[in-house]
């Protein structure tokens, strides 16, 4: 199989997007004959000929990051590019990958189902979406993410052997769906460590003290 | 009240969404709120490139100065905002995506968990109402507009209230005031 992979990552350079595909291709490759190629996309000239590859692909994975619950405007722009497609793309395949920063599933589930609708909308067999939180410092540390970089791996290997996306498999990687209430309580203490160790260690580097971080140049 | 409505209609040619909201504009204006109306597709915005910049380089600063930051201070400084776009690929314009995104300097790198999932601390200490105009004449957006509602409500700020420009201008601007 043949599988056009594009990453729109908004980002200009390093991106945790490309770090979970590159797992995900290995896996995908290893059943032989398989192929996929990487389309980089996120400049407006880059959506116009990615629509182009798009039409002449024969199965397609579109991935991207979440960006305030849905598509980044950048993926938006590429749909828009697919609207001559409109219920013309004779079942092609098309799945979709979303990571991000919070750790529950639950945060990309409406967009699941708009991503649902806008490829069947398009005539294209839906084939599902992988989604995965906890992605935050892919790019930074690959050591602490290996569950998350062996799941992609695992996720293209079956793939690549079935050309389906296993729904159960999708679930256990997406999971937790959301915090368990007895989980709570050490979901506090994890974030307060993330809040310490990532983002106020960041900050510090830029010479930003956590005060000055809650700056608010434009209002009360 | 103060009210500001960004048009996300990114096409000229289609002028209904455009004569829509100013008909809503003024109706607003008549009953003394004050109203403003921009017109997105007039600005050459940049999409957010995640840099967060705005987070931990220049706190509630974006990277871009493209005339966003006025946007930003017209949106705090209102007491509802409308954010209007037709529907097109299921879903609002890219160009009201566009803005969406480069709220990112509105909240704040640390997390918190709240209803059991995990969201961003607020970084102002109030902002206003946020509400949806979507805009759609064919049928099938119907089943858009369910799917729009959906990622709204499941989002942490979420949106007080999602119209249709299917609605009488004048019963959208009496619920302005209600809201
Ligand atoms: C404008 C913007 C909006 C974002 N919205 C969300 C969000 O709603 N939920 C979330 O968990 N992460 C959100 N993120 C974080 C990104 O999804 C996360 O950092 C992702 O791993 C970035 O992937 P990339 O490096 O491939 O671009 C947002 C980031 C940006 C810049």
């Amino acid at each position: 199989m043949k599988l056009s992979i594009f990453n729109g990552s908004p980002k200009p350079g390093v991106n945790n997007t490309a770090v979970l595909l590159e797992r995900f291709i290995e896996g995908f490759e290893v059943t032989e004959g398989n192929k996929a190629q990487m389309i980089r996309m996120n400049h407006e000239q880059a959506y116009k000929e990615a629509a182009l590859s798009f039409e002449a692909a024969e199965a397609v994975l579109i991935a991207f990051p979440l960006y305030s619950y849905a598509m980044p405007a950048g993926i938006k722009t590429f749909f828009e590019q697919l609207e001559p497609l409109l219920g013309k793309c004779n079942g092609k395949k098309v799945g979709f990958l979303v990571q991000y920063g919070f750790i529950e599933a639950v945060h990309a589930r409406a967009l699941e189902k708009y991503l649902e609708y806008i490829a069947k909308a398009l005539d294209c067999d839906y084939m599902g979406t992988i989604i995965k939180g906890g992605c935050d410092g892919l790019t930074k540390s690959k050591r602490g993410a290996k569950k998350t970089l062996t799941g992609a791996y695992e996720i293209g290997k079956k793939f690549g052997e079935t050309k389906v996306l296993d729904k159960q498999q999708l679930d256990d990687y997406s999971a937790p769906e959301i915090q368990k209430q007895q989980n709570v309580l050490v979901m506090k203490v994890l974030i307060k460590i993330i809040n310490k160790v990532y983002w106020e260690k960041s900050l510090k580097k830029n010479g930003i003290s956590v005060e000055e971080s809650f700056a608010k140049p434009y209002g009360n | 009240m103060k009210v500001l409505i960004l048009n996300g209609n990114p096409k000229e040619e289609y002028g209904e969404l455009d004569s829509y909201l100013k008909d809503l504009s003024h109706s607003l204006e008549s009953k003394n709120h004050e109203t403003k109306l921009i017109m997105l597709r007039s600005f050459q915005f940049h999409d957010c490139i995640g840099c967060y910049t705005c987070w931990l380089k220049t706190p509630g600063i974006c990277c871009f100065k493209d005339g966003m930051e006025d946007i930003l201070k017209e949106y705090l400084a209102a007491d509802v905002v409308i954010l209007a776009s037709p529907i097109i690929m299921g879903y609002i314009s890219a160009l009201l995506k566009r803005v969406n995104d480069r709220l990112l300097p509105f909240g704040h790198p640390f997390l918190v968990l709240r209803e059991n999932r995990m969201a961003h601390v607020p970084r102002y200490s109030h902002y206003p109402k946020t509400t949806l105009l979507l805009d759609s004449n064919e049928k099938i957006d119907e089943e858009s507009f369910k799917l729009i509602e959906m990622v709204y409500k499941n989002s942490a700020r979420g949106v007080t209230k999602i119209w249709s420009s299917k609605q009488e201008v004048e019963e959208i601007s009496n619920e302005v005031v209600n809201i």
